[in-house]
């Protein structure tokens, strides 16, 4: 569609999308329906809820959903013990040709999980028989994947990472092979590394993180609870997303395939961050489940009136655009002297700012007579912190140059 | 610019309004939406602006209203959106008229760069807009977007209606009406030609002849309503003129208008308050007000009421004028007399009874009669040819707008009566709109962010 005359389409390994926002593999895509329902409201594609071969056990368990607030906020986070779909490869075939048939220009894609090599390349086959338009490869269920100790990922391990990757693209023929990566590893590099290794043609980053959402502490129930027992939830949602622009960033950084971007997403800005950062495309799960399929509409007027405000003419132009900001610490100017300064008519002297600086910073802060905060220009180090706690955007740093380099 | 426009509206500031914005439940299938009498869908833009897209909470208000931050200031919300808010059950409806003026005045300071793509094309059917009152203006919104050429001809020198000539500058500052309407008017395909008045400079059938393939009456209703045995009195006043001249002083260098020290408003809607108010302002020192109706039946709303009063207005309710003669030092007499409603629940004049033993006499240097508008003769001479009601109302087919005669159309006041909203003739503008593009052959614009259309109006 041609928003407000702005072409949104973006190209991920060949593949068209009319605009870079898609569902992820997640409850919004295990039904038939709600994905035609998805594509009528606006998404430009979908990854069916991860799949497996017939017979496969999936003992899912309720209640599976979990969530922490943040103040007048619902839903900060979303964890869910939840499984892959119940729904086996012979079902998931007959929704990738009925949706291919119904909607040949939206991407549909298909997830899938398997334990030996034989089920994953008759995964691969069978869908890719059935039309779907890239394969993507769930290697980090916080459940744990098929064939591994409990609980462990695949893409925990580089050997098995690169193994499998390998014999999911040595049977694909026509679709783009995808590794959906998990954040929890002590190096997304290495991952990355050897999903480009096992051959793959991209990366979904980053999934789920596994968390402890919490519990009532009455009951010492950790939620959710199950007759007073839980395990450990995927977490999603809001919070993870500056987990999820870091794993994006880095692997951008290092490897050059293709990303598409997941975790945490909900609004336009947060899209364009994940594109800033080296994703092309960008999934959604938690957001649609807690405000429904027509957000894709927010999205997509979003992106519209930004690139037209900023006069960007092609989604790609923004892929990655803000990696070239990105380095090591050590890499950073040391030569910056930044103070806080206050703009006195937004200010509604409520103090905090003081509270912060005085307990957390560097006692920079004083207040006058009136209750107005009064910068200490000498104690003030400008690391920002009173900035941030501000709630009215009284105070900005002003930063110069020092004169004599550090 | 924009803080000097919106300066006499209460506008909330950015983090006030993200912060409503979170308020907002987002409740499914919103009673907000179904309360609007133009079905702003609220719960979409609310959203939009609590995800960062103030603009698309714009262009999501003006789907349905075009006067998008006007009505979030005047319309009376406690009975539309703001009354069927879910949040009532807590206590705390959502500022949802404050919101949508909000986005309105956010796209003021931060217009879009590229202007609106293409214009209708040169041989588009042209159609004629008469007034641009919000009526008027909905239905050039609807048409343009539907494709057709569109021109408005318009008796006084400035857009706007009643938002230009009736409500007060310190009620609704003209410079955001301005602001507002002037992008409209300025799109292709839309011309104004201000200054001219159907009956007094052309007739409808010279609109036809010139090529003109269906036309929109827009016009309102400007003759005052007259109350028997007052309004005759010479010298006494009546709200619209009066009205008018203060605007006219305040906005287009017209003299003030000329007020008593001790001034009588006689009528209990929002244009006898707005009376009474200017009527502050223009340097009345007491202002009274009677009416038939006790302040939970007046018509004005309580937030209008509360506001008279806090500056200064008093209240005669439950009363009416019996007699006014003028005085020997050119002031006027006043005698009332107390009512009581023969059938309760019905505020209508031939429902009051009047109570022996509760006469008053009152002494007023100004008297001003607010009890309604009515059609302007000359208007009601150029219509001869379509069917009108009784109190001489354009008669239309709810659905569409449809008049007796094929091709007129016809929406807001002058078909509706007054004691109306401007967003309620911005609904009846653009459902007439879009019947007539229908009318034309022409297609109403499509696509998965178009709302539905109103019922009636067949593509
Ligand atoms: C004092 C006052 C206060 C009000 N306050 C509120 C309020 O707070 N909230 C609210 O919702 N509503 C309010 N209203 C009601 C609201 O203003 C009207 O319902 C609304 O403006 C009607 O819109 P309209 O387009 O039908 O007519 P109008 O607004 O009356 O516009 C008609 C236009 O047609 C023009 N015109 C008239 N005759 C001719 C002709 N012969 N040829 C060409 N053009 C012609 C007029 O100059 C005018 O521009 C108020 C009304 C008044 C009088
Ligand atoms: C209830 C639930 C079930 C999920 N199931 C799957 C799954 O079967 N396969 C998969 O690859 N990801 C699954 N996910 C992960 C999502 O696809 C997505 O990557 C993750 O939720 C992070 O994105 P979000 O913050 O937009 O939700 C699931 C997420 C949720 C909340
Ligand atoms: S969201 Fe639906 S399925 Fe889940 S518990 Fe509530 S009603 Fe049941």
């Amino acid at each position: 569609m041609k928003a407000y005359g702005m072409d949104l389409s973006v190209n991920f390994c060949g593949i068209r999308f009319e605009h870079p926002f898609l569902l992820s593999a997640a409850p919004p895509t295990d039904d038939l329906d709600m994905v035609r329902r998805a594509f009528d409201a606006g998404w430009a594609g979908a990854v069916l809820k991860t799949t497996s071969v017939e017979g496969t056990p999936v003992p899912l368990k309720y209640p599976m959903i979990s969530s922490t607030d943040l103040g007048p906020q619902r839903v900060a986070s979303l964890g869910n013990i939840d499984l892959i779909s119940e729904h086996h490869i012979d079902v998931v075939e007959r929704r990738v040709e009925a949706l291919k048939r119904e909607y040949p220009d939206h991407v549909v894609a298909a997830s899938i999980m398997g334990s030996r090599q034989e089920d994953w390349q008759t995964l691969v086959q069978r869908l890719e028989a059935a039309g779907a338009d890239f394969i993507e490869c769930s290697f980090s269920c916080p459940q744990g994947s098929m064939g591994e100790r409990p609980g462990a990922m695949l893409a925990q391990s580089l050997a098995a990472t690169e193994r499998v990757a390998g014999w999911v693209k040595a049977a694909a023929r026509r679709c783009p092979v995808v590794i959906k990566i998990t954040p929890q590893v002590t190096d997304i590099v290495e991952v990355a590394q050897a999903v480009q290794r096992g051959g793959a043609d991209a990366i979904c980053a980053s999934n789920t993180i596994p968390s402890l959402p919490g519990f009532d502490v009455a009951t010492r129930t950790p939620s959710p609870g199950l007759d007073g027992k839980s395990t450990y939830s995927g977490l999603s949602g809001p919070a993870i997303k500056p987990i999820t622009l870091r794993t994006i960033a880095e692997i951008a950084r290092a490897v050059p395939l293709p990303i598409t971007g997941t975790g945490g997403p909900t609004t336009w800005k947060d899209a364009v961050e994940f594109l800033l950062v080296g994703a092309r495309t960008v999934q959604f799960a938690t957001a649609v489940m807690h405000h429904g399929f027509d957000l894709v509409e927010d999205l997509v007027d979003g992106l519209a009136f930004f690139m037209e405000d900023a006069g960007i003419e092609h989604v790609s132009d923004l892929v990655g655009a803000a990696l070239p900001r990105l380095r090591g610490h050590e890499d950073l100017p040391g030569d910056l002297r930044a103070r806080s300064e206050v703009t006195e008519a937004l200010c509604v002297r409520c103090d905090l700012c003081h509270v912060a600086c005085r307990d957390g910073g560097h006692g920079a802060i004083q207040v006058d007579s009136d209750r107005l905060p009064r910068i200490d220009e000498e104690r003030c180090v400008g690391c920002g912190l009173c900035v941030r706690v501000c709630p009215t955007g009284a105070l900005h740093l002003k930063v110069e140059r020092c004169a004599q380099p550090s | 610019m924009v803080q000097q426009v919106v300066a006499g509206l209460s506008c909330l500031v950015p983090a006030q309004a993200v912060a409503e914005a979170h308020r907002c439940l987002m409740c499914h299938d919103a009673p907000c939406t179904a309360a609007c009498p133009a079905g702003v869908d609220v719960m979409h833009f609310i959203r939009a602006l609590r995800f960062d897209n103030p603009r698309r909470a714009l262009e999501v208000i003006r789907r349905t209203n075009v006067l998008a931050g006007i009505c979030g200031a005047v319309c009376p919300k406690e009975r539309l959106c703001e009354g069927a808010c879910l949040r009532n059950a807590l206590r705390d409806p959502i500022r949802i008229g404050a919101l949508q003026t909000f986005a309105a005045a956010h796209e003021m300071a931060h217009p879009r760069r590229a202007a609106r793509a293409g214009g209708p094309s040169s041989d588009a059917p042209a159609v004629a807009v008469v007034g641009a009152g919000p009526a008027g203006l909905a239905a050039t919104d609807a048409l343009v977007r539907c494709g057709a050429r569109v021109t408005v001809f318009e008796a006084r020198e400035a857009p706007g209606g009643m938002l230009a000539y009736g409500v007060p500058e310190a009620r609704m500052p003209y410079a955001f009406v301005n602001a507002e309407v002037s992008p409209l008017l300025a799109r292709p395909g839309v011309e104004l030609t201000p200054g001219r008045a159907l009956g007094r400079d052309f007739s409808l059938d010279d609109l036809f002849s010139r090529g003109f393939r269906a036309v929109f009456l827009g016009v309102g209703l400007w003759k005052a309503a007259r109350l028997a045995g007052v309004s005759e009195v010479p010298g006494v006043l009546h709200a619209l003129p009066f009205l008018e001249a203060a605007a006219r002083h305040a906005r287009f260098h017209g003299p003030p208008p000329a007020v008593g020290p001790r001034c009588l408003v006689i009528g209990g809607g929002s244009v006898a308050l707005d009376s009474a108010e200017v009527a502050l302002r223009s340097g009345a020192r007491e202002v009274e007000v009677v009416c038939l109706e006790n302040t939970d039946e007046m018509p004005a709303t309580r937030e209008d009421i509360a506001g008279a009063w806090q500056r200064g207005a008093r209240f005669f309710n439950r009363r009416r004028v019996t007699r006014l003669q003028r005085g020997p030092d050119a002031f006027f007499l006043i005698e009332t007399i107390g009512i009581r409603w023969k059938e309760p629940g019905r505020f209508v004049p031939d429902n009051a009874e009047d109570l022996p033993g509760t006469e008053a006499r009152l002494v007023a240097d100004t008297v001003i009669v607010a009890i309604g508008q009515a059609p302007d003769p000359d208007v009601v001479r150029a219509l001869s040819g379509l069917k009108r009601d009784a109190r001489g109302l354009v008669q239309v087919d709810p659905e569409t707008g449809a008049t007796s005669v094929a091709g007129v159309f016809a929406g807001g006041d002058c078909a509706s009566g007054c004691g109306r909203t401007v967003v309620a003739s911005v609904a009846e503008g653009r459902r007439a709109g879009l019947a007539i593009a229908a009318h034309l052959g022409l297609r109403p614009p499509t696509g998965p962010y178009e709302p539905a259309l109103p019922r009636g109006v067949v593509s």
